[in-house]
């Protein structure tokens, strides 16, 4: 049966690399004996976890967002093992994966990164023909005959022949699938079609790639991403560049939809998440792109809050790395032995010093721009209260609590104000 | 001729010794002895009294002769065996264990939230923990920070225990062929350590671990069958490792009263907030 099945995925895939360049939508051949794969099996396993332990991001109305897009772009399948479902995942990453069984899960941080619905269509579309055109189910027998080939050769002196396991079995892991080229150019090339199909403009698909190959990360591979993975990203943008000018379609169509309001939430809660994760050279580019379209307090507010995290650290995240491989592994390093040793290199100081300006002059144009901005206050709080300027971090944390009473971490500020309390009347005993 | 024998020989030596010493290398502790506690946590000024046990993040490989496999479906059971275990001896050491599930978690989202960033800040410790420092818990190194003092103070415990484990259970054609080739890579394992974050510090106030493995070869180690035959024995003997070094807690040796006005010594709910914003005013006050 193995061996019908690796028949049956060779021809398939030669028929959807040729329905891929094909204008009409295609039409998927179902794989016999598909629901018996093993990457089938693992596929409903993997979604039983990701229920039990609450990986799923559950908003209803961002949900109702993405399931609308989906009817429109998800195509037909005769595969019964095969139900199409779109999840999210709370992750600032730009990412997004699909399982054998019919699961997209799309990274809150790529939803962050797209301009309209159009471009997420697109993503939905690419993942969705990894799924129909059967590419996990291929890419796991791959994998298995490569892992036992090459334990093969390695013999039985090797503890790591064939696939290792790493720590955790999470989202993460499985998002690192390792399709070939030739799967992403055709879930790629797929994406057009199953896009023009629905209404979409097809070049909403290149610019969802450019979109991508902005993101700052993606020049230091801090986190794969399997959207980003395979090919680079600017080839795949060539190549489907070439096919939507094919289609006889302009590079700029599509671009001018607008966000969801509701994708506001998506992106201010990316932006909290890159600082909370410890990346707020990544943070502070966003915020700037998204400065750049169309300023605001709030996003003034979190570029205060992103020079405030990077302190001594250079914005550049190129020569932040190239620090850490010089001076020793990440992995060994604290955030706070981090922080000590930039401070403690050549420039560190200036850094510290140009950054907390930045962020002074930040939160200063957030309140310019709404006098009522909660986060500009927080901001100047910590600001301050870091400087151990107690009496200013007072004034601006007591503003902050009266315009946000209701706030996540009223308990760290009001703690935070409390050791004030006793700096300031020690200040005031001592005369 | 010979120069190139010898150079052979030389790089098999280093070869061999090199694939003698990996697992040591790769382990993360081993034999149990990754134990460690800050004199704070040791001397009970930061003994937690109530400790909140978060679910296990734990992956599940099943090691072939040359192929290694994740297992998915198999972990809920050992995960759900682990708590079990764990609770029962932290519980039996005078701690009262408040045991966090994931119906609780997915039925609550602020929970699930606190949780996720606490995961992700105690995981990236973690990765730096494992990488033979676990000695440095006892300078108080690693810290969860305020994601940890969040959850801590939201679920209203003392301290969250954070357990992460691993499992790779052999094949026994893997068993005997690592035999065989004096190489115990394969002969199968499990891994368990939990840091206790203080609601206090957010620090990781003590790190307890503990290793399963009896001895290489085809009669050592841990298959993958019998982990899945015996999974809660197998869980309870390394419960049982991992908490062997961890004090008891006793309430007469606790201190009656901690440095208020050390802030890193405060509970949320300590303050009391319309003082501090009273008084504040009138520090603050005609600025």
């Amino acid at each position: 049966m193995r061996i019908a099945i690796i028949v049956s995925i060779i021809v398939l895939s030669l028929g959807s690399f040729q329905a891929a360049w094909s204008e009409q939508a295609s039409v998927y051949v179902p794989l016999a004996d598909g629901g018996d794969a093993p990457a089938v099996k693992v596929a409903k396993e993997q979604e039983e976890q990701f229920v039990r332990r609450g990986i799923r991001f559950n908003d209803p109305e961002l949900q109702e967002i993405v399931n609308r897009v989906a009817e429109t772009v998800l195509p037909v399948v005769a595969d019964t093992f095969i139900n199409f479902r779109v999840y999210l995942i709370r992750d600032p990453s730009p990412a997004a994966f699909s399982l054998a069984d019919g699961q997209i899960y799309i990274n809150t941080g790529l939803l962050a990164r797209l301009e309209n619905e159009a471009q997420f269509a697109a993503v939905l579309a690419h993942e969705a023909h990894h799924v129909a055109a059967h590419h996990h189910i291929q890419a796991d027998t791959y994998r298995r005959v490569r892992g036992n080939v090459a334990g093969a050769m390695a013999g039985m002196m090797s503890a790591n022949a064939g696939e290792g396991a790493s720590y955790e079995s999470n989202y993460r892991q499985i998002a690192q699938s390792e399709y070939s080229d030739e799967m992403e150019f055709e879930a790629d090339a797929q994406s057009v079609a199953l896009i023009s199909r629905a209404g979409y403009a097809p070049a909403a698909a290149v610019r969802a790639l450019e979109r991508l190959r902005q993101d700052p990360e993606l020049s230091v591979d801090r986190e794969a991403a399997s959207f980003n993975t395979a090919e680079s990203l600017l080839e795949r943008q060539g190549r489907i560049q070439r096919l939507v000018n094919g289609l006889g379609q302009s590079a700029t169509d599509g671009i001018n939809g607008t966000r969801p309001v509701q994708l506001r939430r998506v992106i201010e809660m990316t932006i909290d998440d890159y600082i909370r994760l410890d990346r707020p050279g990544t943070a502070l580019k966003f915020v700037e792109s998204l400065i750049k379209a169309r300023p605001d307090a709030f996003l003034y507010a979190a570029k205060g809050d992103s020079h405030l995290a990077l302190g001594p650290r250079p914005v550049e995240l190129e020569q932040e790395f190239s620090l850490w491989v010089v001076d020793g592994k990440r992995a060994e390093k604290t955030r706070e032995e981090i922080y000590a040793k930039y401070l403690a290199v050549e420039g560190g100081p200036e850094r510290l010093a140009y950054n907390l300006e930045s962020s002074v002059n930040a939160y200063n144009m957030a309140i310019e721009l709404d006098e009522n901005s909660a986060r500009a206050y927080r901001g100047l709080g910590n600001l301050h209260y870091e400087q151990e300027d107690f009496r200013q971090a007072g004034r601006n944390y007591v503003k902050y609590l009266k315009l946000a009473p209701e706030s996540m971490d009223r308990p760290f500020v009001l703690e935070r104000l409390q050791h004030i309390k006793v700096e300031l009347t020690k200040q005031k005993e001592a005369g | 001729m010979i120069k190139q024998f010898r150079k052979g020989l030389w790089a098999a030596g280093t070869m061999l010794i090199l694939l003698g010493t990996q697992p040591a290398l790769a382990g993360v502790c081993w034999w149990g002895e990754c134990s460690e506690m800050t004199n704070e946590f040791r001397t009970m000024e930061l003994r937690p009294q109530t400790i909140a046990l978060l679910p296990a993040r734990s992956s599940l490989t099943q090691d072939g002769l040359f192929n290694s496999e994740n297992k998915v479906g198999e972990t809920a059971g050992l995960e759900d065996a682990l708590a079990n275990s764990l609770e029962k001896e932290i519980s039996g050491l005078g701690y009262t264990v408040r045991r966090v599930t994931f119906d609780e978690i997915n039925a609550d989202p602020q929970l699930a939230s606190l949780l996720n960033a606490a995961n992700q800040r105690y995981d990236e410790e973690y990765a730096t923990i494992v990488a033979f420092k676990v000695s440095a818990v006892k300078y108080r190194r690693y810290s969860v920070g305020e994601e940890g003092r969040r959850l801590a103070n939201y679920l209203g415990v003392d301290a969250a225990a954070f357990p992460r484990m691993q499992i790779a259970g052999s094949s026994s054609t893997s068993k005997w062929a690592s035999a065989i080739g004096g190489h115990d890579g394969k002969a199968g394992g499990i891994n368990m350590e939990f840091g206790l974050v203080h609601a206090r510090t957010g620090n990781i106030e003590a790190f307890f671990g503990g290793v399963s493995k009896s001895g290489s070869g085809p009669f050592g180690g841990v298959s993958f069958k019998k982990i899945l035959k015996k999974g809660d024995k197998y869980m309870q003997d390394i419960a049982e490792t991992a908490t062997k070094k961890m004090p008891e807690f006793d309430e007469a040796l606790k201190p009656q009263k901690l440095d208020e006005e050390a802030t890193e010594l405060v509970l949320y709910d300590e303050v009391d907030e319309e003082a501090v914003l009273d008084d504040l005013d009138d520090l603050l006050g005609g600025e």
